[in-house]
Order: C-alpha cells, then sequence, then structure tokens
C-alpha cells in the first residue's frame, strides 16, 4: 500500500498478504542514512527558503478542504523546516486541472501552481510526456521528512511507487465499489463480480459512472488477447444499464430508489452515508477485484516553488497531517471512525489491487495509455457511454 | 469606404486623394474613440471564434505546424446524425416552444392588460433567473420521474392505476428543464417591443370590426413578431450549449446524448489516461455553431425589419392597458403555473433538501430536520470563505461595469453611424451567443497560455481571465439592450450637445448615458445575476486568484455535500432576490419598467 | 457671413450611390435670415447639417465668418462643437433629464465656451427672459409644453451668444396657431440680437414670412434664389411656381406671338400674356405649361370687369368654405382651375360663372423632361 501506516493497519485488520508481497518493488533493504537524508532536506529546505513566500497549488476536496485546517496544515509545515510560507490551495474537480495542466504543459508555458493533485491513471501521460522532474534524493528525503520511513517502518517505495519512483507521491486512495439502496436489495442478491452486471436479470436496475476506470481492472483479465470479449461483456453492461451519470448526481436518486445499485468510487458513498445517517445506502465490494486509484501529488517542470513544492508533497504523506481531515471526511488507512472500521471490514478477503501491483498489470496499464490501444479505447468509452 | 470612392472618383490619383482625405476624417471623427474601444472586444471574439475553428484542423494543440483532418471524421459517425443531433435540435426548439409559450401570453398580461400585482409577478420572473440550473434540474429529475416522482407517486395513489410513466429523464426533459431556464430573458426581450406596440393601431384595426382575437392576430403580431423571432433565436443558441442541465436530466452519455455532453467528454476525457480531444471539442463547438450562425442570419433579418416596424411608434402616445376584467384569473392562473414549475417547486425541493437531505416529504422526515447546515460556518463553507466572496463581489462589479462600458461604446458605432463596419461589429458582439460556453472558455485559456508564452504576460487562473470570459460573453446579450436603448434616444438630442459646443465623448456621458440610464440599470442587473450564478467558464478557468462562489457551491454539491450546496444555493438565491429588490427599490420601479420597456 | 460653396455629398446606400447634394452654393450676409426652402428629401436639411458639421460633404466649401469649417480639397473639417453656431432643431432636443436651467446651462458648464461658474446663472436667465421663460428656469424640461420646449431650445442655443443661428424645421412641430405666433418671435430675436439666420423649412408660407431671402432646392440643387416677393412674382419654373402657392398648371398652346404680348389656348380657353412671362424662344405651335394662382382667378361679372380678353365660361365643380376664403374647382370643357375667393362668396356645384385673369398674372414655362419632372415632383410634395 502507499503509506506504511496503513499498511500496518491493513495487515492487522485486514488480510491483504497479496498486495503486500507484491508491493515492494526495488527498494531499500534498511533504513536510509540518517545523516545524508538530513543533509538533503537541508539543501532542500535552503532551496525553498530562496523561493516566494506565497505558493499555490491544487488538491482535492477531499483533503485539507477548509481554510481551518489548511492554515493548520501550514503551521506545522512552517514550524517543521522553518519556513514562513502560505499556501493558497485551489480546489476543483480532478478533470478540469487535469485539462487545464494538460493545456499549459503542450503549450510549453510555465505552470501557476508548484503542486498539483490528481489521479493516478492520470499521471502516465505526465511522467512519459517529461511534464514531471523526478526529485533527486526523494528517498532520502522521504526518510528525513516522514518518520515512519526513517524508522524503516515503511519503504519510500511504498508511497513514490514503481514507475512514478520520485515523480509522484501518495496523497489518499479510493476505493471501487458498488453502493446499493438497503431498502431494494442486500448484496446477496447483487452481482458479485464486474462480469455478473451483464447479466440480462439486472437490466435497469443499476446506474454506471462515465469513467473508464471501473472497469479497467476487468479489462486487465481478458488482455491482451480476449479484449474482444470484454468489450462483449462491456457492451452489455452499457445497454442494461439503467443510467451513466457521475456518482454524485446519482447517489440522491438511488437513496430515493431510483434502481438498485451502481458502480462507484467507495469513499463517495461513505462519505455521502456519513454527511446523510439514516439513508438507505449501503456499499459493498467486488469478490473478483477492488482496484485501489490513488490520488498522487507532484511538483511539475518549472514549477515556480519547486523545492516548497516538493517538501509539501512529502510533508502531506505524514500521518500526522494525514489526521487533519474534516470531520465526515473517510480516512480508510488511518481513521479509527466508525466509517472508516467500517470499510476496511468490507475490504476483509477482497482482492486490492492497483496498477503498480506487478510487472503484468504495470506493463497493460503502459498498454493502455499508449496510442495503440486508442481504439480500444474509444470502444470502451462507447461501450460504457451504450454508444453504438 | 474607400471602395464608394473609387467608385466615384475613378482612377488612382483620385483613389489616393480620396483615401488622404478620408484618413483625415477618420482620425478627426467623433466615433474614433467608441469604435477603438468597441472594436477590441470584438475582434478578441472573432479571434477566439476563428481559433475555435483553427483548433479542428491539428491534431493536438497549435504549438507544431501540423494539419489533419482527422478530428472532422467524426462527422462520418452516423450516431452523430441519428442520436445526437436529432436530440440537440429536439432541445433547442422544444426549450424554444417552452419560453414562448410561457413568455408570449406572460409577457402581454404584465405589460399590457390590467392583471393585478404586475410589479411583484414581474420580480418573481426575474428572480426564476438566479436559481441555478443545476438546481431546477436535479428538482425536476425527483418531481417527475416514473420510478421515484414525487408527482408521480402522488397521482398513483390517487388514481386507480399501477404506474405514471412520465418522466423529465429524457430528451423532452431537456426541453422542458431548459424551457423554464430560459424564459426570464426571452421574457425581457418580448416584454419591450410589446410595450411599445401602439395601441391606436390595435384600435384602429378593432374600430374596422375585427374581433379581439384578430386584431391581436393580424395588427398586434405582426408588430411584436420580430421580437419574438430573435427571442426565440436566442433562447436557442443557450439551449443547445448549456451542459449543466442535460448533464443532469439525462447524465453523461447514457442513451440521450446531446451535443452539450459530447463536448464535456471530448474536453475533459472521461478515459483514464487519454489525451484530450481539443479539435473533436472544436469539431463539436463548430457543429453548435452552425445553427447557430442559421439562426443569427435570421436574426439579423428580423432584426432589419423591425427597424423598419419602429417608426410606427411615433411620438407622444401613452401605452393603454387592456382592461381583461374577468380574464384576469386565468391569466394570474397561468403566471402562477409558470412561477410554480420555474421557482416554488425547485425551490421548495432545495430548501426541503437543506433540511432534511435524502428524505422523501413525509410526517417521519419532517422527525428528522437539521437546520445545522444554515449555520454561517457551514454556509461561508460552502462558499469557499471570505476570499470567495471578495472575488466573487470584485467579479460581479467589474464585469458588470466592463460590459456595460463596452456595449455603450459598439452600440454608438452600431446606431449612431453610418460606418460600414457597424454592421461587422453589430454581427461579431452578437458571435459569442453561438459560441458555447465551454469552448469558450476553452478557447480563452489556450489564447491566455499562447500570451503568457509569447509576452510573459500571465493571466492565466487569475479573475482579469474571468471577467474577460464573462463581459465577451454577455456582449451578445447587453448590446441588445443598449442598441435598443440608443436607437430610442433621438439622435438630436446629441448633436444639440455637439453644437452647444461639447466635445463628442463629453455629449455621450452627459447626455447619452444619463438618459439610458434606466436601461443600464437593467442590464446591469441582468449581467451581474448572470455572472453571479455562471457555472461553466468559470469552472473551466479556476486558478489560485478567481474562486467564486458558483463554483464552489458546485464542488459541494460534487463531493456528495448535498445539503450543504442546497443550503448554500437558497443563500445565494436569497442574496440575489435582496440585489434585486434594492435595484428596485433604488430605482423605484425603473428597473422593471425598463425591463418591459416603458 | 455665410458662405458655401460648390457643395457636394454622395453617400452608398443598399440601391446604390446617392447623391444628395449637386453643388450647393450661397451666401448668407450678416444680419440675414436665409431660408432654404424645399420638400423633403431635396437636400436642405443636409445643407444645414454640413454646415452645423453634424454631416460631412464629399466636396466644397463651407466657411463661418472668415473661417473655413469645411474644405473638401483641403481635408479641412472644423468639428460641430467649435464651428460656434447655435442651433435648433426639429425635434426641439431637450434633454429630459435636466431641468430648464440646467439645459441652457448646458453650453456655458460643458461647451468649449465655458463662462466662469459665477456668471452662469446670469446668463441663462438672461437667454431665457429673451424666450420669456424665466419662471420655469427650475422645471423639468418634459414638463413644458411644445412651445415652450422650442423656446428653451432658443434660449439653449442663445446663450453661449453665437453670431450665425441655424434652424431645422424649428416649428414643424407646433401646432398652427402657435407655428405663427413662435416664427414672429424668432425672426424679432434674430434680428434684434443682430445675428444671421439660416433656415430650414419646407413650409413656404413660413418661409416667405420670416426670410429676408429664400433658396429653393430640389433634388440637392438650389432652383431659384431671391427676396421673397420676386419669389413669388417671377418664379424660375414650373416647380418653383408650383411650390411658392398653389397653382394651377394648364396644358397650352402657342398661338400668336407679339412683341408684347403671347396668345395661347388651352382647350376651350385662350389666353394671353406679357412677353417677358413666357420663355425668349417661343413661336407658334409651342407647347408650353401655363400656370394660374388661384388667388388671382376672378370670378363673377363684377370681378372680371378690367381683365380684358382672357375671359370665359366655367363650371363650378366643387367649392369649400375655410373661413376666411372659399377655394373652388372650376372646368371649363375638361380644363380644371382652382380659384380662391372671399369666404363669404356662396358658389354651389353646378353653377356657371364667368372667370377671368389678367394678363399680367399669367405665366408660361416651357414644356420639356425637366419640367414634366418638376410637375410630377409637385404632385408628392
Amino acid at each position: 500500500m502507499r503509506y506504511p501506516n496503513c499498511a500496518r493497519a491493513f495487515t492487522a485488520a485486514v488480510s491483504l498478504t497479496i498486495v503486500l508481497s507484491v508491493s515492494a518493488g526495488p527498494s531499500l533493504a534498511q533504513a536510509p542514512d540518517g545523516a545524508q537524508a538530513q543533509a538533503a532536506l537541508q539543501a532542500l529546505v535552503a532551496q525553498a527558503k530562496k523561493e516566494p513566500d506565497a505558493i499555490n497549488g491544487s488538491m482535492t476536496r477531499v483533503l485539507l478542504s477548509t481554510p481551518d485546517l489548511i492554515k493548520q496544515a501550514t503551521k506545522m509545515f512552517n514550524q517543521e523546516f522553518g519556513l514562513n510560507k502560505t499556501f493558497n490551495i485551489v480546489e476543483g474537480t480532478d478533470n478540469t486541472f487535469t485539462a487545464q495542466m494538460r493545456a499549459s504543459l503542450d503549450m510549453d508555458a510555465r505552470p501557476k501552481l508548484s503542486f498539483y493533485t490528481t489521479n493516478a491513471s492520470d499521471m502516465q501521460m505526465f511522467i512519459s510526456g517529461g511534464y514531471i522532474p523526478q526529485v533527486k534524493d526523494w528517498q532520502l528525503l522521504l526518510a528525513a521528512i516522514n518518520p515512519r520511513v526513517q524508522s524503516g517502518e515503511v519503504k519510500p517505495t511504498d508511497i513514490s511507487r514503481a514507475s512514478f519512483g520520485g515523480y509522484a507521491f501518495a496523497h489518499s486512495n479510493r476505493l471501487k465499489g458498488v453502493g446499493y439502496n438497503t431498502s431494494l436489495a442486500s448484496p446477496k442478491d447483487l452481482p458479485q463480480t464486474y462480469a455478473e452486471i451483464a447479466d440480462p436479470k439486472y437490466k435497469g436496475q443499476y446506474a454506471i459512472e462515465p469513467w473508464t476506470s471501473h472497469w479497467d481492472a476487468l479489462a486487465y483479465n481478458y488482455y491482451p488477447d480476449r479484449l474482444d470479449k470484454f468489450l462483449e461483456i462491456m457492451n452489455a453492461i452499457g445497454k442494461n444499464s439503467y443510467w451513466v451519470a457521475q456518482s454524485h448526481q446519482l447517489i440522491p436518486r438511488m437513496a430515493q430508489g431510483e434502481f438498485k445499485f451502481m458502480t462507484l468510487n467507495a469513499e463517495v458513498i461513505a462519505d455521502y452515508i456519513s454527511k446523510n445517517p439514516g439513508a438507505p445506502l449501503g456499499y459493498y465490494f467486488m469478490n473478483d477485484m477492488t482496484l485501489l486509484e490513488t490520488t498522487m501529488m507532484f511538483v511539475p517542470k518549472q514549477a515556480p516553488s519547486s523545492a516548497t513544492g516538493t517538501l509539501w508533497v512529502m510533508f502531506l504523506t505524514r500521518p500526522d497531517v494525514q489526521a487533519l481531515r474534516w470531520d465526515d471526511a473517510p480516512n480508510v488507512m488511518y481513521g479509527e471512525k466508525p466509517s472508516d472500521k467500517e470499510m476496511k471490514a468490507k475490504l476483509d478477503g477482497k482482492n486490492v489491487w492497483d496498477w503498480q501491483m506487478n510487472p503484468s498489470t504495470t506493463d497493460y496499464w503502459k498498454w493502455l495509455n499508449s496510442k495503440d490501444a486508442e481504439t480500444f479505447r474509444s470502444q470502451r468509452l462507447k461501450a460504457i457511454k451504450q454508444q453504438r | 469606404m474607400a471602395e464608394q470612392a473609387i467608385e466615384l472618383n475613378g482612377g488612382l490619383p483620385e483613389f489616393l486623394r480620396a483615401l488622404r482625405q478620408r484618413t483625415g476624417e477618420v482620425l478627426a471623427k467623433p466615433y474614433l474613440v467608441p469604435l477603438v474601444i468597441g472594436g477590441i472586444p470584438l475582434i478578441l471574439v472573432v479571434l477566439l471564434s476563428l481559433f475555435v475553428f483553427y483548433t479542428t484542423f491539428v491534431p493536438r494543440l497549435p504549438t507544431k505546424p501540423e494539419w489533419t483532418l482527422a478530428n472532422w471524421a467524426l462527422l462520418a459517425d452516423p450516431h452523430l446524425w441519428t442520436v445526437v443531433m436529432p436530440n440537440t435540435l429536439i432541445v433547442g426548439f422544444g426549450a424554444v416552444a417552452v419560453t414562448l409559450f410561457f413568455a408570449g401570453p406572460m409577457a402581454w398580461l404584465l405589460v399590457r392588460t390590467t392583471i393585478p400585482f404586475k410589479n411583484t409577478l414581474l420580480t418573481c420572473v426575474a428572480l426564476v433567473m438566479v436559481i441555478p440550473p443545476f438546481v431546477k434540474s436535479m428538482g425536476w429529475v425527483l418531481l417527475l420521474n416514473e420510478r421515484i416522482g414525487i408527482l408521480n407517486r402522488l397521482i398513483v395513489s390517487i388514481f386507480p392505476i399501477d404506474s405514471f410513466p412520465v418522466s423529465t429523464n429524457n430528451v423532452w426533459g431537456i426541453a422542458w428543464v431548459m424551457g423554464l431556464t430560459l424564459m426570464p430573458t426571452t421574457f425581457f426581450l418580448i416584454a419591450g417591443p410589446m410595450r411599445q406596440m401602439d395601441p391606436a393601431m390595435e384600435e384602429a384595426a378593432s374600430i374596422c370590426g375585427a374581433s379581439k382575437l384578430k386584431t391581436f392576430l393580424y395588427v398586434g403580431m405582426p408588430l411584436v413578431w420580430p421580437a419574438v423571432v430573435a427571442a426565440g433565436i436566442f433562447t436557442f443558441m443557450t439551449a443547445i450549449s448549456l451542459f449543466e442541465v442535460p448533464a443532469i436530466i439525462v447524465g453523461l452519455g447514457g442513451s440521450t446524448p446531446v451535443l452539450a455532453t459530447e463536448m464535456f467528454f471530448a474536453v475533459y476525457g472521461g478515459d483514464s489516461g487519454t489525451t484530450i480531444r481539443y479539435g473533436a471539442a472544436g469539431v463539436y463547438a463548430m457543429l453548435m455553431m452552425v445553427p447557430c450562425l442559421i439562426g443569427l442570419y435570421f436574426y439579423f433579418k428580423v432584426i432589419g425589419k423591425a427597424h423598419r416596424y419602429r417608426v410606427v411608434t411615433g411620438k407622444g402616445y401613452r401605452p393603454r392597458d387592456i382592461d381583461i376584467g374577468w380574464w384576469k384569473w386565468p391569466g394570474l392562473i397561468f403566471i402562477g403555473l409558470f412561477l410554480l414549475f420555474a421557482a416554488v417547486l425547485p425551490l421548495l425541493w432545495l430548501v426541503w433538501i437543506s433540511v432534511a437531505s435524502f428524505r422523501l416529504p413525509s410526517i417521519d422526515a419532517l422527525q428528522h430536520l437539521n437546520f445545522g447546515f444554515y449555520s454561517w460556518n457551514y454556509i461561508l463553507t460552502a462558499f469557499g470563505g471570505w476570499p470567495t466572496i471578495r472575488n466573487t463581489i470584485v467579479l460581479v462589479v467589474a464585469v458588470c461595469i466592463v460590459a456595460i462600458f463596452l456595449s455603450v461604446m459598439i452600440s454608438w458605432v452600431v446606431v449612431r453611424t453610418k460606418l460600414r463596419i457597424r454592421r461587422v461589429m453589430d454581427a461579431a458582439s452578437i458571435l459569442p451567443h453561438a459560441i458555447p460556453g465551454l469552448a469558450f472558455a476553452f478557447a480563452l485559456f489556450i489564447l491566455a497560455l499562447t500570451t503568457e508564452v509569447w509576452t510573459g504576460l500571465s493571466i492565466v487562473g487569475t479573475m482579469a481571465l474571468l471577467v474577460v470570459a464573462n463581459v465577451l460573453s454577455h456582449l451578445s446579450y447587453t448590446t441588445r439592450v443598449t442598441n435598443a436603448a440608443l436607437i430610442q434616444v433621438h439622435n438630436e438630442l446629441e448633436e444639440a450637445s455637439r453644437t452647444c459646443g461639447a466635445t463628442p465623448l463629453k455629449s455621450i456621458f452627459f447626455i447619452l448615458i444619463p438618459l439610458i440610464r434606466p436601461a443600464l440599470v437593467f442590464v446591469t442587473i441582468w449581467v451581474a445575476l448572470r455572472t453571479f450564478r455562471e457555472l461553466t467558464m468559470a469552472l473551466f478557468l479556476t486558478g489560485t486568484d478567481n474562486k467564486v462562489m458558483a463554483v464552489q457551491v458546485w464542488l459541494a454539491w460534487n463531493e456528495g455535500g448535498l445539503a450543504q450546496a442546497a443550503a448554500g444555493a437558497v443563500v445565494m438565491t436569497i442574496g440575489c432576490a435582496i440585489l434585486l429588490f434594492l435595484g428596485f427599490v433604488v430605482t423605484k420601479g425603473g428597473v422593471l419598467k425598463r425591463a418591459t420597456g416603458n | 457671413m455665410l458662405k458655401v460653396e460648390n457643395l457636394y455629398k454622395q453617400y452608398a446606400t443598399d440601391n446604390g450611390v446617392v447623391e444628395a447634394l449637386k453643388g450647393v452654393s450661397f451666401e448668407v450676409q450678416s444680419g440675414e435670415i436665409y431660408t432654404l426652402l424645399g420638400p423633403s428629401g431635396c437636400g436642405k436639411s443636409t445643407t444645414l447639417r454640413s454646415v452645423a458639421g453634424l454631416e460631412t460633404a464629399s466636396s466644397g466649401l463651407i466657411a463661418i465668418g472668415d473661417r473655413a469649417v469645411f474644405n473638401g480639397a483641403k481635408a479641412i473639417n472644423v468639428a460641430p462643437e467649435k464651428r460656434g453656431v447655435g442651433m435648433v432643431f426639429q425635434s426641439y432636443a431637450i434633454w429630459p433629464h435636466m431641468s430648464v436651467a440646467q439645459n441652457v446651462a448646458f453650453p456655458l458648464i460643458h461647451g468649449n465656451r465655458k463662462v466662469p461658474r459665477s456668471e452662469v446663472k446670469g446668463r441663462v436667465m438672461k437667454a431665457l427672459s429673451m424666450v420669456q421663460l424665466e419662471a420655469m428656469a427650475d422645471r423639468p424640461a418634459p414638463m413644458l409644453s411644445g412651445g415652450q420646449q422650442q423656446r428653451v431650445a432658443l434660449a439653449r442655443a442663445l446663450v453661449y451668444e453665437p453670431n450665425m443661428l441655424l434652424l431645422d424645421e424649428p416649428l414643424s412641430n407646433l401646432d398652427a396657431k402657435l407655428r405663427v405666433e413662435m416664427r414672429i418671435e424668432i425672426q424679432q430675436i434674430i434680428k434684434r440680437l443682430g445675428l444671421t439666420g439660416l433656415y430650414v423649412t419646407h413650409d413656404q408660407e413660413e418661409a416667405m414670412a420670416i426670410s429676408d431671402r429664400i433658396a429653393v432646392m430640389r433634388d440637392g440643387e438650389i432652383l431659384q434664389e431671391a427676396r421673397p416677393l420676386e419669389l413669388y412674382a417671377n418664379p424660375v419654373n414650373v416647380f418653383v411656381a408650383g411650390f411658392i402657392g398653389k397653382s394651377s398648371f394648364l396644358d397650352g398652346t402657342v398661338t400668336e406671338v407679339s412683341p408684347d404680348s403671347v396668345r395661347i389656348k388651352t382647350g376651350p380657353i385662350s389666353l394671353s400674356c406679357r412677353r417677358q412671362a413666357v420663355p425668349a424662344a417661343v413661336s407658334v405651335g409651342d407647347r408650353l405649361d401655363v400656370v394660374i394662382r388661384p388667388e388671382d382667378v376672378l370670378v363673377g361679372e363684377q370681378d372680371t370687369a378690367g381683365v380684358g380678353g382672357n375671359l370665359f365660361e366655367a363650371r363650378v365643380e366643387m367649392a369649400t368654405f375655410t373661413g376666411g376664403r372659399s377655394t373652388c374647382e372650376l372646368t371649363a370643357g375638361g380644363v380644371r382651375i382652382a380659384a380662391e375667393l372671399h369666404g363669404l362668396r356662396q358658389l354651389a356645384p353646378g353653377d356657371m360663372v364667368k372667370v377671368g385673369v389678367h394678363a399680367s398674372d399669367v405665366r408660361a414655362f416651357a414644356r420639356n423632361r425637366d419640367s414634366a419632372s418638376q410637375l410630377a415632383a409637385l404632385e408628392t410634395v
């Protein structure tokens, strides 16, 4: 998992042995050299001191969404590194920023923001496009900043894994799950694998999101030879679906009983349930796979304050900073609230995995992001949107 | 003008002489300042339109000299022609039908008859504009839906039927909600001319023995008809490019795609790892622009005729209100129904959702009401804190001032001069309306980036960019109003000022602007409300220094904070109501009178 | 004081190039009231507006005093606010958002002939007293009647003491009685202040009453320029003759030419007229347009006693009593002649009457394409 401590929590509460065993990658066997790490950190801090005091960046609402929380985090940050920075956090939907950032980088314009937050699935194009420089001594720096890395409890490669190594750093997690209306159905009556959704008996009873990421894991099972079969299943799912829309619009409608279940990000519905106690809503995870989508933070090329941005991105991986969340925000990894515990319980025995899980998945993921997969991608999107 | 000189004088030397004279004249001309000031935004508008067109021929972004026709290949997709375009046209024409169905009779009732509570009802119509489209859309989704609609359930419980299969979850639903959303603009566009219709002409016809209905159809209608057509085209153009309503009512994709949602996918992707299809987005934008441009052609034809019709409104006539007697009751019920559909039901839903969240109205639900979201802290969070509120105020004020100023300058050239370029300016000023908000924001964003790369002037993510976007996109409407206002002010009033020794600019500021002030106040309020709730462009252009309230409320709703967003929207609506009311009080009712063309 | 020379103006419309002015030239002496008279579209307003600077001519020259304010050849075009003329508009152009006093004070405050603030009030009141509106100074301008508004417009044009006053159909929006009063008042003020006036109107009676000299215009040209009396007595062509007064036009053929007189036959009527009153190169058999003013047509034994040979019988077709006068339409063998009689002389349709015209009251013009178009133009006036 991304976070050492969360991995711990998971090992204890959930049996995620597969995930842990494959997550190692090229890692340091021992805790990094403390003195070396401190030297690297001091160099970065010295550079940050030369940068302007005001720094801009984008984040999602899940973390640090209120001005108060940002102030708290800023205070801790300044105390930790002896700096005097103010952070201006821009919130927005992921796709707005992805589009903006993509355009800026395509135009070779200097980025406005010193750090960005986006989905792991969007990361590849930024890394391969050369839009993100690799942070020098990133493993040492993480060790110097995050106490759990320093103690060797967690490896730097758990935070910045595999092909993201040194480019992007995990920030929070999204687990792809299934939401349902508790007064219309129980999980027993609902599909237990993604492929089962195609069963005609569910026709008209479910909604899906237009984003393709839900189906990436399903497609992987058919890669590389049987993608036609996947498209067939996907097409049936799209055709039988009652509705295609964004989950935040669909959840209230599901709560009213318009349809039985839908695919969504588990933290979105968990958040909704905690904000609307008593709503007849529940969620579960599929048996075949539960895709873990990680929200990554990175510092782009030519960032206005790259050193400060790098410090901030790494600082945010610390457990004490991760704990700064508003009341309802779910925190599967660290949270101790009933809703957090509930999600961990639901994950018990499930097959959680992500794109950096093993070379084979990473290979599929790279292919998916390449030009060769263009036709496949557009066919898949059409299947989801029911557009023949 | 130079061509004309050639025609008249023939030969090169004369031409040069004429040209020199012409240049000298232009420099000394009173129209120089308005022409230059009004010309700059219009050049930008034309540039943006051309840019959108240009992106359709390049593979990615216009950074490299590469050409492609691949983007246009999407026109070969039969799905586009069999599903997307028909849907889009249904939305466009349907919305026009809905707006005219309500706006036509209501404009007549409220400006030409003795119907009671006029001012209150006019205020309500204006308020309909304030309720964010996503609120109306979501409200109707929960009101009329064969599975969960409150109205459907009510009907099923009253009548002995198993289901009431009427739903807004389709393309007709988009047209319906879109029509309700756009009705106020249409209303105010029609009400002005309807107010100016000379009752003497109607009387003349009725003396000839025509019945009231015939009088209206054959004498009244031809006079209002240009305004009705113009308003219809205006509505059509807005309806097919507004993204928020279809995104909620039929979702993204599914069986009911429209051009606006297709374009959303092109810009935002939706597919992990895909590149942004700038060119495809441009092609979709072009597809939207084509019907708009055809509409524009007819708009100008109709407007050209409207000038001829204008002659009939002679001096010194006072519009008289027609006594409709007993018919005021059906009239009031009709207006009441509209307000119920467009404002009361969605607003009630909004208020309900903000205190009862997902629960349907019931005795049980009443016990779970939670007014927690009306705490100041929550509202402030929904709005994104004080800086956001400050930004919003700055944005609204700046957009109003700049848009109105530019509008007056453009209209002055269009109405007051005989320059040939005035027609180009008139057409260019309405062009922003043909460009969908998303394409507009996108083109502006790229243009700003290009500016930054070339000149180092950084405006991406600033308030300035948002101001420019809003000003340009509102010019199409504001210039309609200022054009009409200027036509009503007799040329000689300004000329008198010139012969009294005042310079052209002094004449504009001391004579013209005070004379059209009521129209300016009205259009300012309109621009303020529109800017205040504008979302599509603000969302796309969001950056470090330009967060605004509409975006924050949308984000709150986007992140599942349904009740919080609803509470925010309720407060926003009340805020606008207060603003409108103040405008009403300050001008002693002049705003709404102006709005209806008195 | 004002000199206009060879003024041309063309502009393009959707239907091609229109020539609004075709070489208009005239001079107005200091202290004179000069009127441009003509039907709508004749170019009189365009000429006046070019003098004011509100329109730009294509070529020509305009000088006010000894200053050239427009010279097409040298590309001189002085802005209206710098020409130092006063102007009164047809629509009054009173600014409705200001009071009477504010309207009149505007040129002194915002114009380029500013005066010290302390003087403004005195000057405004002086101008208002000139038009007898001192008592109305604080009224909102739209609260005045049409006549009062026109007085305000006059005061506003006079307050900065221009030497030249331009009046563009100033009285056409007033009712008949007020029109007569105001034109006297305007004339008196201009004369009293020693101003030079350029006056534009389509009303020949108004022009006659107010002007020192009149230029009759048609189709962008000046047809005749003369003192009112001379214009009435000796119009140069059918158009001028028709425009000044309401004449009858008869289709005549010359039957006899002598050194002193010419005899013309029109239908059954044979009229003699003075030799000077017909075109110089006239010979027997030529066709002429005979013009007779209604007020010159004499009816009845008594009135026709001294007219000599110009006598004929006519039938009364129609008689209209209009108060001081009555107009009637007479026919003699298909020839229609209008006559104007004293109001108390009542004729009934069907009456046969004796009709006579003094030879000196008969005028005839050569009949050609020009005159035909002029006659056609008169129909539409």
